[in-house]
């Protein structure tokens, strides 16, 4: 009887009418193995993701390796076209959208991306790099081009006289800045960085971290940061999202989700970050996960977290867990996730 | 102070080249007239290799050779004026037949300067300009041909991948694995017993172009997997001007590199041939026939009808893989030149 309501995804949450972009009931599968005649099976990268972005906030999107988080990011820009579900970005379905109204539609969301040695085309230099997306949307002539671009290399923290050189010739951090520059050349509304710091020495982080929260402020954008490190992403966000095999597990202020997490997932990640107090940090009780994450091809039945999860081993494996699959609800005020037995 | 380090003032700007304020104070960036128009000119992608390149002393060196050498063939009959690979001077009509061959003199300048053949005394000199033809036109040629077929066999084959790739990779191995001069050597004697330049340029062109096959499809599959493809579609470049600034540029320097040089290996390959009688034949006059040719006369001591093409065989080779190495700095800007 029960088994039959794993399959049913619940409405998600609505979103609130300030959303800048609402994401709902978000699917991207690819085939996997089989012919030329149909795949075999799919790989569910993205299973159902569901949240929004307020104009002006930073939405932190966190998870393991694989658990779908950058597919989620361009999928939401189309550039991995979705398998079911819709963007909402200012009022309109992207996934309803023509070829040619998505890319004008991309001039007001943009991406950073994670590796800043293979996001420049090594044959660019600088100005080249920078001044590709305002030749393509036109924007002005040679003279107020070139302009635009030093300013922007400005706004970045990058000498004027860097515009004939190239990527190689650039440090991590400063090719993560040429990356961000391109990114807001056409002044852009949403800006999804994908693990902008992963790739960057610990103290470079902290400048790129710096860089982007200053051109939050200056220019009112929004972000959708996507990273696996648990303190860049308390650092930096708003609100914070945690994602798992294709699917979110909770949502929440930042402070609360950090304070108080619903979800044991998010509480064996939280407990992995280090206590920069060596007193606390004696007293740290990490989580240990138990088993590896298993194959988004091959999912788990109900919850995905249930064969690793600590609570559902305390409570003695219910069947609930393995047969349904929890749906993100409310829990307190501004605070989902998606558990049976959600902060117990 | 602290706290305004972190918004950005020192540390922000802590490494070389970063701008140690602005970020920090907010205040608005002024963008004068005078910083457009400075002398930061903005460099186009053909500007850039070309200024690489021309630091490149020996490549300019070789460019200009390979021109010489072109302009030689191109106006051979300048050169000799009257006089063919063939032809025996008006000159030498009066010079008993069936001696022994001039060495290279500056009597009758300039047909005798690299010497004449024996028996018919025959102008070196203008064997070579007249030779320069076949050989520049063969190895030219078949560079072009193979790179072309070896491209598009190894962008399809990277491109659609699946069973399309299969199948285009194992044809490729089978070419691969066959060894050039034994197969060369049989292909000519069945099909080339006429030894026209256009049969040796089609033989030529059909058995190398496995090589660079295999380099453009490794060079296509890297290339879909990268990420400044992905940020050019992000900031909404079209798709033709993906594939014609970003992905084909990326493609086609190393490719033009190899180009380069097939041209030596061909020019050298071809005289191979020749040399082996299974190339261009006599009447018509190539720099490896003419190797052949002397064969004998070098045994007796007559080195100069022996030396000369082959002198021009070395310095084609040296001269277009110069150029090779140059092209090949100067279209891969990763590398550095002092």
């Amino acid at each position: 009887m029960i088994d039959t309501v794993q399959s049913a995804s619940p409405a998600p949450p609505p979103a609130p009418t300030d959303a800048l972009l609402d994401v709902r009931d978000l699917k991207v599968h690819f085939p996997v193995g089989g012919n030329i005649f149909g795949a075999r099976g799919a790989i569910k990268a993205v299973d159902g993701v569901s949240f929004f972005i307020k104009k002006g906030e930073t939405l932190g999107l966190v998870g393991e390796s694989g658990c779908g988080k950058s597919t989620t990011g361009r999928a939401i820009l189309q550039l991995i076209p979705p398998t079911s579900g819709q963007v909402i970005f200012q009022g309109q379905d992207l996934t309803k959208l023509s070829a040619g109204a998505i890319r004008r539609k991309r001039a007001d969301m943009q991406m950073v991306f994670q590796d800043p040695f293979g996001s420049l085309d090594p044959r660019y230099t600088v100005e080249q790099v920078i001044s590709e997306p305002l030749i393509n949307y036109k924007r002005g002539n040679r003279k107020e081009i070139r302009a635009r671009v030093l300013e922007l290399l400005d706004l970045v923290g990058l000498k004027s006289n860097f515009l004939n050189r190239f990527p190689h010739e650039f440090s991590g951090g400063q090719r993560q800045r040429i990356g961000i520059a391109r990114s807001l050349a056409l002044n852009p509304s949403l800006v999804i960085a994908d693990e902008p710091v992963s790739a960057l020495d610990v103290s470079v982080q902290a400048q790129v971290l710096n860089l982007l929260e200053d051109l939050q402020d200056r220019l009112g954008l929004t972000y959708l940061f996507i990273a696996h490190n648990l303190s860049v992403v308390r650092h930096i966000s708003d609100r914070v999202a945690v994602m798992y095999l294709g699917r979110i597990v909770e949502v929440a202020d930042n402070k609360a989700l950090y304070t108080m997490p619903l979800h044991p997932y998010t509480e064996a990640l939280l407990s992995a970050i280090p206590i920069p107090d060596p007193v606390a940090e004696e007293k740290r009780q990490r989580i240990v996960l138990t088993g590896d994450i298993p194959s988004p091809a091959n999912p788990p039945s109900g919850c995905h977290f249930h064969p690793r999860c600590p609570r559902a081993q305390k409570l003695g494996n219910p069947e609930i867990c393995r047969t349904v699959s929890p749906p993100l609800e409310l829990k307190t005020a501004g605070h989902y996730a998606a558990c049976h037995f959600a902060g117990q | 102070m602290a706290s305004q380090n972190l918004s950005g003032g020192d540390i922000f700007g802590g490494g070389e080249g970063m701008i140690p304020s602005a970020v920090g104070g907010y205040e608005p960036i002024v963008i004068t007239d005078a910083d457009v128009e400075s002398n930061l000119k903005s460099l186009s992608q053909f500007e850039i290799y070309w200024r690489r390149f021309r630091r490149h002393r020996l490549a300019l060196i070789g460019a200009g050779t390979l021109l010489l050498l072109v302009l030689m063939a191109i106006f051979a009959p300048l050169i000799t004026p009257g006089v063919g690979p063939t032809t025996v001077p008006a000159f030498e009509l009066g010079v008993p037949l069936g001696g022994a061959a001039h060495p290279p003199t500056l009597d009758n300048f300039p047909w005798r300067i690299f010497g004449t053949t024996n028996m018919l005394n025959y102008s070196i000199l203008a064997q070579i300009t007249y030779g320069a033809r076949v050989s520049l036109l063969v190895s030219f040629l078949s560079a072009v041909f193979t790179t072309i077929i070896g491209t598009v066999i190894g962008s399809v084959s990277g491109y659609f991948g699946g069973w399309v790739d299969n199948l285009m990779m194992r044809i490729t191995d089978v070419f691969l694995s066959i060894p050039l001069l034994p197969l060369l050597i049989t292909i000519a004697a069945i099909y080339a017993g006429s030894g026209s330049v256009e049969s040796i340029i089609v033989i030529l062109s059909i058995f190398s172009w496995a090589g660079i096959s295999r380099l453009v499809r490794s060079l296509i599959l890297s290339l879909r997997e990268v990420e400044f493809v992905e940020a050019a579609k992000a900031v909404g470049v079209r798709d033709w001007r993906i594939i014609f600034r970003h992905i084909l540029p990326n493609v086609l320097s190393p490719v033009i590199v190899t180009l380069t040089l097939f041209i030596a290996t061909f020019v050298s390959l071809e005289a191979t041939l020749d040399f082996l009688g299974l190339g261009i034949k006599y009447p018509t006059i190539s720099w490896g026939n003419m190797l052949t040719n002397a064969q004998n006369d070098l045994l007796v001591g007559d080195w100069w009808w022996a030396f000369f093409p082959g002198l021009f065989l070395v310095i084609t080779v040296l001269a277009v893989n110069f150029i090779g190495d140059g092209l090949r700095d100067a279209l891969d800007v990763r590398t550095r030149i002092d």
